[in-house]
């Protein structure tokens, strides 16, 4: 065995040592030492690797304002990316950082990343200190379980706190639908009625051109329509390709007929959904609750949710997001003491009202700003009773990029949904055997 | 003469020698920080099996070998090639038609106010511009199908199908890069003294031999200076592809620079990543060095 101690051993050995250092101190057991909150005249530094809009900058920013109330002495900086362009380019500018010997004390992520960051030592397991620790526990129990669990590593443990989740849903336009004829969707209507409601709200020529539907193309904006037949890019543990089942060749069959055999969606290249619906070109579309913000911000009313149609299944996909303790951080009970804040039921209560995402606790939505608008508002965590996470192993970014690339053929017509999904196929094989041998590596 | 106080011992040529080199150091250790440490990197991390933050091993040539095997590079150097020459061509060709119609006896305001308006899109980041260009393509919502159908031309799959895809982001480029090109040339035919075109005119000169006899060989190095630099921009196109179409429908418009980045920061691999790159590092050279020895033969210095 080389003597040399890896990068990986530095992080690691830093990371659970100051945790140690802080118990040997203290004289008591690991978790034990994380559940104690520092005194409030600790003085320290901060550093948050963060994402996301404009207003949830100013909404963590309250919370760390809360944070400073009981710890005057700390400097908090958060280091905010607005919307990732990839979660892969992401976590490349954490792993620099880390490389680097820059230090990072707490870790937001998307689903998309949680495992890479676990499989690449970043973050720190929190079983134990959940364990030994009141108030983490409790928020833990105050999250729905399947977000929290969905966060899980393949190990089983946590590493991270539930901070926000969105879920596929349809936004439906009701006046276009009266004006129609048509009653709003059923809670379980099916694929054929979406295709009948579609091809009814689809009018008009040229410049009059109206769609009955908008394609959200974009990996998490398509996946509920492998989930509602029940199937995936994935199998079930997200370690092998799916995509030779058949029912992935229905459904992506089924997506393609939208635009090339029944013409009730507009060509996906160069369309954004969340622009031609409160415009009044399209009808439906899929989405989570992040264009509310907008509708809000432009008075747009004209909007309501309803389940994803389905086929073999009622369900639909969600993605969620989370706030973990960085290996590299040098007071691990600090940082914990951040998190409480950052993930508390004042920050979901805020959440509610910027709109970009839902909150991680039902109980923040339990209230009349949440429940007037869309009427149906209820609907995004009814959908949590039969629901799955967005296929999210350590590969995701390349994942994402193989699936994609075959679709947009398959939309573009250049190859036959049969062989482009073969294609896929056999190139997502490979990167998910690439990926078994890099995590049987260690 | 009263030695400087500073350099005592050197002789003149020498000191001034010395002060050039001052003049130009703060520029050398910017190049030796930011291009050339990396480009160093860069080569050694392309016999790597790279990674962040496990350690990395030596592969030897294996990153190489890999290419003579991938089909996707291929497709991405042919598109690569095929952008270059369209670019490169139109560019430099609209930006002289431009430039020598701008040079004709307009009024100042008005050729002030032409140049202006085709030089407007070079001051627009690629990002914003492409994301404009994205929704005026759409085909069935987009603007410019709107007005094709108003003279009865069917929908055209600007962005969704192969072809059309790579001519969609062609026109963008030249929409965007030609003013440049105008602008350069406009200089360089402002520079021609007036006196061989009033010599050329007595001796009974028509107008296209004073633009090939004369305005071409004395704007051949302003020639070759947009071909030099279109073709070094337009072989590492990458942001308005990575907007327009993301490299789809599939490979159909992926350049290699934007595959470069997939390998890099989708798959992590940054062996290869960098394996590629030096690849496209050495064609640049060798074109450019080509273009420089062709230019022997056409090229006119006054």
């Amino acid at each position: 065995m080389s003597g040399k101690l890896s990068r990986r051993d530095f992080l690691k050995y830093t990371g659970m040592g100051s945790a140690a250092a802080f118990a040997a101190t203290y004289g008591m057991p690991l978790g034990t030492a994380l559940a104690q909150a520092p005194p409030g005249d600790t003085a320290g530094h901060l550093v948050i690797y963060n994402f996301g809009g404009t207003e949830q900058q100013r909404m963590f920013g309250n919370a760390i304002a809360r944070f400073n109330e009981r710890y005057p002495n700390v400097l908090v900086e958060d280091l905010y990316i607005p919307w990732p362009e990839g979660w892969g380019h992401y976590i490349t500018n954490l792993k620099l950082r880390a490389a680097s010997g820059l230090k990072t004390d707490i870790i937001a992520i998307a689903i998309e990343g949680t495992r890479e960051t676990i499989f690449e030592d970043l973050v720190l397991p929190m079983d134990d200190a959940i364990a030994a620790d009141e108030e983490l526990a409790a928020i833990v129990d105050e999250v729905e379980p399947v977000l929290h669990n969905a966060l899980k590593g393949a190990d089983g443990q946590t590493y991270y706190f539930t901070r926000e989740w969105n879920n596929m849903i349809i936004h439906y336009n009701p006046v276009k639908f009266e004006e129609a004829g048509l009653d709003p969707p059923a809670v379980d209507w099916t694929w054929e009625d979406f295709l009948e409601t579609a091809s009814i709200l689809t009018t008009g020529e040229g410049g009059d051109k109206q769609f009955g539907f908008a394609i959200p193309f974009f990996n998490f904006g398509l996946t509920p329509w492998w989930h509602t037949n029940d199937t995936s890019t994935l199998t079930a543990d997200w370690s092998q390709s799916n995509l030779d089942d058949p029912k992935m060749l229905e459904s992506v069959k089924f997506v393609h007929s939208l635009v090339h055999e029944h013409g009730v969606a507009p060509s996906v290249e160069g369309v954004n959904p969340y622009e031609l619906f409160p415009a009044g070109t399209i009808a439906m579309t899929g989405a989570g609750r992040w264009p509310f913000d907008t509708y809000v911000t432009t008075g747009y009313k004209d909007v309501d949710i309803t389940p994803w149609p389905r086929n073999r299944k009622g369900t639909t996909v969600f993605g969620s997001g989370g706030w973990a303790v960085s290996k590299t951080t040098e007071n691990v009970p600090l940082a914990l003491e951040l998190i409480k804040d950052l993930a508390a039921f004042e920050t979901d209560l805020e959440a509610v009202a910027v709109g970009t995402s839902l909150p991680a606790r039902r109980s923040a939505t339990e209230n009349e700003l949440f429940n007037s608008f869309p009427a149906n508002a209820h609907r995004f965590f009814g959908s949590l009773e039969d629901i799955k996470p967005v296929p999210s192993p350590a590969n995701f970014a390349e994942v994402e990029s193989i699936f994609m690339r075959h679709m947009s053929q398959i939309m573009a017509n250049s190859v036959t949904a049969e062989q482009g999904l073969e294609a896929a196929h056999i190139e997502l094989s490979a990167a998910m055997d690439k990926l078994a041998e890099r995590l049987a590596d260690g | 003469m009263q030695k400087s106080g500073l350099l005592p011992e050197l002789t003149p040529k020498r000191r001034e020698a010395f002060v050039g080199y001052m003049f130009i150091l703060p520029t050398y250790i910017g190049f030796s920080i930011f291009i050339l440490y990396p480009l160093i990197e860069s080569v050694r991390i392309s016999f790597q099996e790279f990674s962040l933050l496990r350690g990395s091993t030596y592969v030897g040539l294996e990153n190489y070998v890999q290419m003579f095997a991938d089909a996707r590079l291929r497709i991405a150097y042919i598109n690569t090639i095929i952008f270059t020459l369209f670019a490169v061509f139109f560019n430099a060709g609209i930006g002289l038609i431009l430039a020598v119609m701008l040079n004709r006896r307009l009024p100042i305001l008005m050729r002030n106010l032409y140049r202006s308006v085709f030089f407007f899109p070079v001051l627009i980041a690629h990002t914003y511009i492409a994301v404009i260009w994205r929704f005026l393509y759409q085909q069935d919502t987009g603007v410019i199908n709107y007005y094709l159908g108003v003279f009865g031309v069917e929908p055209i799959p600007w962005l969704s199908n192969a072809h059309w895809a790579m001519a969609a982001i062609i026109i963008l480029d030249v929409w965007k890069n030609t003013g440049f090109a105008m602008l350069v040339f406009l200089a360089g035919l402002q520079s021609i003294p007036n006196e061989y075109y009033e010599a050329a005119q007595l001796d009974g000169a028509n107008e296209r031999q004073l633009f090939f006899r004369i305005t071409i060989p004395l704007l051949s190095p302003t020639i070759f200076f947009i071909l030099v630099i279109f073709m070094i921009g337009a072989l590492q196109v990458f942001d308005t592809i990575i907007v327009l179409t993301q490299g789809g429908p599939g490979d159909a418009t992926r350049s290699v620079v934007l595959y470069v980045y997939e390998i890099a920061f989708r798959t992590f691999n940054m062996g290869y990543a960098a394996a590629v790159s030096m690849t496209l590092f050495a064609i640049i050279l060798i074109l450019t060095a080509l273009q420089f020895w062709i230019s022997r033969r056409w090229v006119h210095y006054e």
